[in-house]
């Protein structure tokens, strides 16, 4: 692989930076874009994600179909040109009904995905760098909620809220945030004793100019690979509290509530209502899995400098 | 006694014996099925409702068929029993403890004798154990008695409680011999009524073991002091204030206190010797807090006949699919197939099951919230619920949800199965209410609402004029209403579902659905909510099966839709029917009584208190073939699990 200059962003003598050598911001942007593209599996994952979103939000406007309203007069009709994936149980088409689905588990997806990143990277990038006392407690916090089950705090939660979309992000986010938090806190107690922000602190830096200047900056790769894995996991999350009837009320759906309807009906036959929701959200977790995965290689920087 | 006719069931039972005799006759050279003792037969709770409540005295928000007549019961027999395994709505001498009660005095006097029967521990059932349920009812359904924990009502509550009715309408009670007992009604009742909607609330309870005020105290007469009164209710008000605030009460009170604590905690049944001491002919064994229950034969009870099965299993599951796959793998003896796997009958049926719907003597409904600060004035109309009551398509429900088994609700009294003679010639016509969406529009118009299809209908003529939106609903009120409904049956999923889409979509009235498992939709619409308490938690609830008519097995609807009622969810409460109810109470002759009970129930059809839905068979039952003693199932929803062996 080529790079740009090695020698422009070097100190003006010494040795290599802790880290690595450095690069131009554009180039270091090019060379991770590189070694992300280099990966057939992200650029299907890309493509994925992409139909997905463009099917959920665009494709209601084109094909148009009745989603606030049902008609159990048609229910359970087999795919057919008038309903290509059929209809379900009161008689909303699966197609439309699958978009609609779509918004809602890409909207709790992304949204819990930002809410667990951000209180996560904030709390850990803080603990790490307050150390002592705050950070034994702040991570004690982490730890005692951690031994909580994933599944059982979003059910906990699940009944304690009236669910709606909004809810849901909420509800996942909160149990979401502690994985980036650790993450986080990790890098921060390597970050804190390097150099530059000890150069930082004895010309006179604030805190907080330390912690969202050079602490977090310097941790977007792990943040930007953990948002990847959390969006994948929030999908996951609502699709399964869906499943377990705690999901958004009708005429609201996703696809996990989808899934769960369609299950209802696996001995009568009606496939169109079980394969499609699957198939979306099996996809769509593992598109989100192989971008994750990619944007770890790329963004490592031994790889970088292979 | 009051004789039912039930001509269609002695027709049905015919047919069957005749069928299982032909069977019998062609898969086997006797006509005898072989049968053998033991095993161990496991029938499937509903989805979401495992038992959750042991103490037979239940309060409202207990007050169900799981925790009663499906578990209960099996431990703690009534005084008098209902129901046979011909499914005959019809008291039966046999299974009870007591014999028949004779009336004397113009009706004025009871008197009731027990059978010689003992508790599993060996001790006899005696009239002074009849008594400890008495002193317990009247405490615990004294309207000066205190409150308990959450609930509004008074005492731990009594499910079948009505104002002024029993325990209050019995002016004195009193052990005339070990097993013998009188009681002075307060004036001259029907028999028939009295036996069959206030005898039939007496459970005979081991009051040598049970009477105590706290599990390490001593056993003793705490409940005693109530027996002693002359007079109900309330000529000894002072005996139920709590001695120490927050600690119950000595008496009666406090031990039906005491007891409805410890059923309570779910997690204590298994080894708590209080739940040892039975009169049925099964004892606890097992119990989770998910609700598996195993229970094994009482190897003293009286009744007959005896268990001859090793053990009675109740299986929990959250939703009727995951049931059905029970059902599949053969893992059930009896369970039964959601409607939307009607197609699997024939399958399951090669397999070894065998097909019979379950039909009981009920009617499916569910409450309006008329208590309720904001949407209750709006609930308290007739027009508007004459509005509502027309977008519920019946007959689409049965069609496409219920797999054709069922019939429209009509009003309160069971329509189903045809020719039950309870069931007056308005209610055996049809709907008096049928799906008619203009016709709800037009109602909602007329009465002042600016009807939004698609959207949230509003009041614009506020008043109490004919063309007004009546009393109470003020200018721009909308019509938003929170469904609360159980979860875990598709069925009614998919009716709750369509209502809302209905509504919504024709008149502008917006459901805002929301679910929670059976044990919770009742704890919430049962709640005492009353115009002095209201509850503003929700505005209508359905747990997906209105009301069996038990223990008021003769269907007049007091319990449930008189006023102050303890299983009046919504707090229904006009004086004509409350009329029309003590109408049914106090009618000379069966013949009056039966023209007092169309008129009650003629009101109610044309008043809708509650929305009707379709009534189907309480379950579609899948029971292994091989399993005997099932081929009737009790028509109040009540289990003989004594009656099953395995052949």
């Amino acid at each position: 692989m080529s790079a740009a200059d090695p020698t422009a962003n070097l100190p003006v003598a010494g040795a290599l930076p802790e880290g690595g050598e450095g690069y131009r911001s554009g180039s270091m942007w090019r060379l991770i874009l590189a070694v992300f593209f280099e990966n057939r599996l992200a650029i299907v994952g890309l493509g994925i994600i992409l139909f997905m979103v463009l099917f959920s939000f665009v494709g209601p406007l084109i094909y148009r179909t009745q989603q606030v309203f049902n008609n159990p007069n048609i229910a359970h009709l087999a795919p057919s040109l008038a309903h290509p994936l059929g209809t379900d149980q009161v008689g909303y088409d699966n197609l439309g009904r699958l978009m609609l689905g779509g918004q809602s588990s890409l909207e709790v997806g992304f949204a819990a995905a930002i809410i667990a990143v951000l209180v996560g990277v904030i709390w850990g990038a803080v603990s790490g760098l307050a150390g002592g006392l705050i950070d034994t407690i702040m991570m004690r916090i982490v730890d005692a909620m951690l031994a909580i089950p994933f599944l059982v705090a979003l059910i906990l939660l699940g009944a304690i809220f009236t669910t709606s979309t909004l809810e849901l992000i909420v509800v996942i986010g909160l149990v979401a945030w502690l994985v980036p938090a650790r993450l986080v806190r990790g890098e921060t107690l390597s970050l804190r004793v390097r150099e530059y922000v000890q150069a930082v602190r004895v010309m006179g830096g604030s805190t907080r100019r330390v912690l969202f200047r050079h602490i977090i900056p310097n941790t977007v790769g792990v943040i930007v690979v953990n948002a990847t894995f959390q969006v994948a996991d929030a999908i996951i999350a609502v699709a399964t509290l869906s499943f377990l009837g705690i999901g958004v009320p009708p005429p609201a759906t996703n696809w996990g509530g989808e899934l769960s309807n369609g299950l209802s009906y696996i001995y009568a036959g009606y496939w169109w209502l079980i394969y499609p929701a699957g198939l979306a959200i099996v996809l769509t977790v593992v598109a989100f899995n192989f971008v994750g995965d990619a944007l770890r290689d790329a963004l490592e920087v031994r790889l970088q400098r292979r | 006694m009051r004789h039912i006719p039930k001509l269609s069931f002695w027709r049905m039972a015919g047919v069957a014996a005749v069928a299982a005799l032909f069977v019998a006759a062609c898969g086997s050279t006797t006509t005898t099925p072989k049968t053998t003792s033991g095993g161990t037969v496991t029938f499937a709770e509903g989805p979401s409702a495992p038992p959750s409540y042991i103490f037979p005295m239940a309060s409202g928000t207990y007050f169900s068929v799981t925790n009663l007549s499906d578990f209960s019961q099996l431990m703690y027999v009534p005084l008098f029993w209902f129901g046979n395994t011909s499914s005959q709505p019809v008291f039966n001498a046999a299974l009870s403890i007591g014999n028949q009660p004779t009336f004397t005095d113009n009706n004025t006097v009871v008197d009731i004798t027990l059978k010689h029967w003992q508790w599993s521990n060996g001790q006899p059932i005696t009239s002074r154990d009849v008594i400890f349920w008495m002193n317990m009812l009247s405490a615990a359904t004294d309207p000066n008695a205190p409150a308990v924990g959450s609930s509004s009502a008074p005492g731990p509550g009594w499910g079948a409680a009505v104002p002024g009715a029993f325990p209050q309408n019995v002016v004195s009670y009193s052990a005339t011999g070990t097993y013998s007992l009188t009681m002075k009604l307060n004036s001259s009742y029907n028999p028939t009524w009295f036996l069959y909607n206030e005898l039939s609330q007496i459970t005979p309870l081991p009051q040598a073991s049970w009477d105590e005020l706290s599990a390490s105290g001593p056993v003793g007469n705490y409940d005693a002091s109530a027996e002693a009164r002359t007079a109900l209710p309330n000529t000894s008000p002072t005996e139920y204030v709590p001695s120490v605030p927050g600690t119950g009460s000595t008496g009666a009170l406090g031990v039906a206190q005491f007891l409805n604590s410890q059923s309570q905690s779910l997690g204590t049944y298994q080894g708590n010797p209080l739940w040892q001491v039975v009169s049925g002919p099964f004892v606890l064994k097992s119990y989770t807090t998910a609700g598996y229950v195993k229970m094994v034969p009482n190897k003293n009870y009286s009744g007959s006949p005896k268990p001859t099965i090793s053990a009675f299993v109740e299986e929990p599951f959250t939703t009727d699919t995951a049931e059905f796959n029970a059902l599949k793998a053969g893992s059930l003896t009896i369970g039964y197939i959601p409607t939307q796997d009607i197609t699997q009958k024939a399958l399951l049926e090669k397999s070894g099951y065998t097909f019979n719907p379950w039909y009981d003597f009920g009617f499916v409904y569910f409450p309006y919230n008329f208590t309720e600060p904001t949407t209750g004035p709006i609930m308290q109309q007739l027009y508007f619920r004459q509005a509502f009551q027309s977008l519920v398509n019946q007959e689409q429900y049965i069609k496409d949800f219920l797999a054709g088994y069922g019939v429209p609700g009509n009003g309160p009294v069971p329509t189903y199965p045809p020719g039950n003679p309870d069931a007056s010639p308005l209610e055996s016509k049809g709907q008096v209410y049928p799906y008619d969406a203009s016709k709800a529009v037009s109602l909602l118009k007329a009465h002042g609402w600016a009807v939004n299809p698609g959207g949230i209908s509003t009041c614009t003529k506020p008043g109490t004029a004919a063309d007004e939106c009546g009393k109470g609903i003020a200018a721009g009120a909308q019509l938003s209403f929170r469904l609360l409904y159980a979860q875990g049956a598709v069925s009614l999923t998919n009716e709750m579902e369509a209502l809302q889409s209905t509504a919504e979509q024709v008149a502008g009235i917006k459901l805002t659905l929301s679910t929670a498992p059976f044990q919770q939709v009742i704890g919430t619409a049962f709640n005492g909510c009353t115009f002095s308490t209201p509850c503003n938690g929700w505005d209508m609830a359905n747990w997906g099966g209105g009301w069996v008519y038990s223990p008021d097995y003769f269907p007049t609807g007091g319990e449930i839709l008189g006023t102050g009622a303890s299983s009046n969810a919504g707090d229904y409460s006009v004086p004509t029917n409350d009329h029309n109810i003590q109408a049914t109470h106090t009618a000379p002759n069966n013949t009056a009584e039966l023209k007092a009970l169309f008129t009650y129930e003629d009101y109610l059809a044309q008043q809708l208190p509650v929305v009707y839905m379709p009534s189907g068979p309480y379950q579609l039952t899948m029971y292994k073939s091989n399993l005997n003693g099932l081929t009737h199932q009790g028509i109040f929803d009540e289990l003989y699990p004594q009656y099953y062996s395995f052949s």
